[in-house]
């Protein structure tokens, strides 16, 4: 429970305000390169608070300008290209393009080094971009992300499917080396253990589910400051996720799924989401208008929420059941909640560190950062005294049969 | 009394440690059972960023409320508290900084009334109440100021004493009662600071002697070879 200011101050994200400002020190995925097709793309970008089109300013690369606005334009509005105007005298930020997605950097001097996560080692073979729009404040939606205990409930399934049918599906693989369906592991222990270090790139986050015969579930999820999150997919792949604001109340989410040993299925990792989404604002066809085709007899017998097995509709539902920006007058964390305990000190540290100009002490801003590698984040199953030890080993070997150099 | 006493330095049970002040009770209660958790008699803790909320005319003992109404609601910045058990609850003394975001009046002490609007992570050494084991390594330790030295070859001396090779010291200064506003003159100048041993060890003493009742410096021990990793990295942190 929060006053509304508070609340204000790690929400909204306008120009000239504290946690925008704190977001316009990194770089924001602005477009997937998929957008931006042919010699010379025009793509509308609501990034923010902002209206921006990317295209090809006068030396041939990529850029972001402002565009022209009307009032009654919805917040994902993707106008055509020959009705988008360019602003001429709003700013330009400069953008890259890395695998796959087109990142903007819109903060005053310098933009940062890249660091070296997994996600922008892989080879391009090895990677594939998507994203998907929440109608939602993007904090809550990133707060759903490094809450390792929701996935016990929100995600429970109460059938195990074939893994055999999981490629490209989040939590349908076996865990770790065993023939225990990761869904079966989610569904009977609910309630981990949650362990929360800070690291130089934000949090590394462990939950451990202990089990029978002196066995613990261990998965490692991170979060990337300010707004990604990093998480096992399946023990092929991972998940590279930020909650990028269009504005203070709708948020996209981008995603680099990375894949360790083998070339990524693109074709078919982007035919299961185009089914669910429409294109050009990459809207979720299961939305609040229809109820999240929420089905109460399909609830009986297959999903906890009744919404289908495409668990990025359950953290849809939630979040944006939240409201447009989460009411934190009315909100109880507990200690379960210690992830997003620490991710607020983090921004509020941040939004201090901002305003004191003292941006050397952002997370990543203050020296190299090409030493920052991994993060490791993987599922593994051990004795319970030894989880550590066996959580790192799984994560190594992946990395070492890995035929690209994901050592760490 | 004994030896020691030169020094007036007790090795005592205890450990730095992370943990998670629950949210949405009175401090003081939170203090009260995150000791009772862990079982300390006394602690330090450090918090920053703690949001806080003053809801008019709710009692300390009523429940967590369900919103937040007629509020003033704030903000710790940062805020250094040592809590020590009590036959009525614990009691809480301090410093920090705080602010009231809706312009209450401002008060130069903080009430341990005040509750906080979210959970807060602290780090801190917590004190366990007895004198350490005389065979067992103690990576905690309670000083008393020996005033006709000078304080860093006290603390130097101490850290040798405890048979330690380095230690960080928190200097608690003069003590205050509640929790009070962080000015100049507040006398804590040793937050945090580190000394290493002298190269003649002293040997490690052994006593049982009471505890005593006002410690006004907290040591804990930063030997690369202790035998503990992980309260050598606790310890670190702090
Ligand atoms: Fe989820």
């Amino acid at each position: 429970m929060i006053s509304q200011k508070l609340n204000d101050q790690i929400t909204r994200v306008g120009p000239g305000t504290a946690a925008g400002a704190v977001l316009r020190r990194y770089w924001q995925p602005a477009a997937l390169v998929d957008e931006a097709q042919g010699e010379n793309p025009v793509v509308p970008v609501n990034l923010l608070g902002e209206r921006l089109v990317l295209l090809r300013g006068e030396s041939g690369e990529l850029v972001l300008k402002t565009r022209v606005t009307t009032p009654d334009e919805s917040p994902a509005f993707y106008p055509d290209a020959d009705a988008i105007d360019v602003l001429d005298d709003g700013p330009t930020y400069p953008v890259v393009e890395k695998k796959g997605i087109v990142f903007a950097y819109m903060g005053p001097g310098e933009a940062p080094e890249f660091p070296n996560f997994d996600c922008f080692r892989a080879p391009d073979s090895h990677v594939f971009a998507f994203k998907g729009l929440w109608e939602c404040n993007w904090l809550q939606a990133l707060e759903v992300g490094i809450d390792p205990a929701h996935a016990s409930f929100l995600h429970r399934f109460l059938q195990d499917e074939d893994p055999e049918d999981s490629y490209g599906k989040q939590f349908r693989d076996k865990a770790a080396h065993t023939d225990m369906p990761m869904t079966q592991v989610l569904r009977e222990y609910p309630r981990p253990d949650i362990e929360v270090e800070e690291t130089e790139f934000g949090l590394k986050i462990t939950a451990l589910r202990h089990m029978e015969n002196d066995l613990t579930h261990v998965r490692v999820t991170n979060q990337i400051f300010p707004e990604a999150i990093c998480i096992p997919m399946s023990r092929e792949m991972t998940i590279t996720q930020w909650h990028v604001p269009i504005d203070d109340e709708n948020c996209y989410w981008y995603t680099i799924f990375t894949s360790f040993a083998k070339p990524v299925d693109k074709d078919l990792m982007r035919a299961q989401r185009l089914k669910e989404h429409r294109l050009p604002d990459y809207a979720p066809l299961k939305n609040r208008s229809n109820n999240y085709h929420y089905d109460p007899e399909e609830q009986k017998s297959l999903t906890y929420t009744g919404m289908g097995l495409d668990i990025n509709v359950h953290d849809q539902w939630a979040v944006e059941g939240l409201g447009r920006i989460q009411d934190r007058t009315r909100e109880h964390l507990g200690r379960g909640d210690a992830a997003i305990v620490r991710y607020r000190l983090m921004l509020r540290k941040a939004i201090k560190a901002v305003e004191n100009n003292k941006e050397d002490a952002l997370p990543m801003r203050a020296g190299p950062v090409n030493g920052i590698v991994g993060p490791l984040s993987n599922d593994a199953i051990a004795s319970t005294g030894d989880w550590k030890e066996a959580s790192w080993q799984a994560d190594m070997q992946r990395r070492a049969e890995c035929p690209w150099d994901a050592s760490v | 009394m004994m030896a020691v006493m030169d020094c007036a330095v007790w090795p005592v049970t205890g450990h730095a440690f992370e943990d998670i002040l629950d949210g949405y009770f009175p401090l003081g209660e939170s203090v009260r059972q995150m000791m009772a958790r862990h079982g300390f008699a006394s602690m330090w803790i450090t918090l920053l960023h703690a949001p806080v909320m003053n809801i008019r005319g709710l009692p300390p003992t009523a429940p967590v409320p369900l919103s937040l109404p007629k509020t003033y609601s704030g903000m710790i910045d940062d805020m250094a508290l040592v809590a020590t058990q009590a036959d009525d609850g614990v009691r809480l003394s301090g410093v920090g900084d705080w602010f009231w975001v809706d312009g209450r009046e401002e008060t130069e002490t903080f009430p341990p009334s005040t509750r906080l609007g979210e959970p807060a992570f602290v780090r801190g050494i917590g004190v366990g109440g007895e004198a350490a084991d005389a065979n067992a390594r103690a990576t905690v330790a309670l000083a008393r100021r020996d005033v006709s030295r000078p304080l860093e070859a006290w603390l130097e001396e101490a850290t040798g004493r405890l048979g330690w090779q380095a230690s960080r010291a928190w200097g608690l200064g003069k003590p205050v009662s509640g929790i009070r506003r962080d000015t100049d003159d507040t006398p804590h100048a040793l937050f945090g600071r580190r000394f290493e041993a002298p190269d003649r060890a002293a040997k490690a003493s052994s006593h049982s002697s009471p505890l005593p009742a006002n410690w006004d410096y907290l040591l804990v021990d930063l030997s690369a070879d202790q035998p503990d990793e992980e309260a050598l990295e606790l310890a670190r942190r702090l």
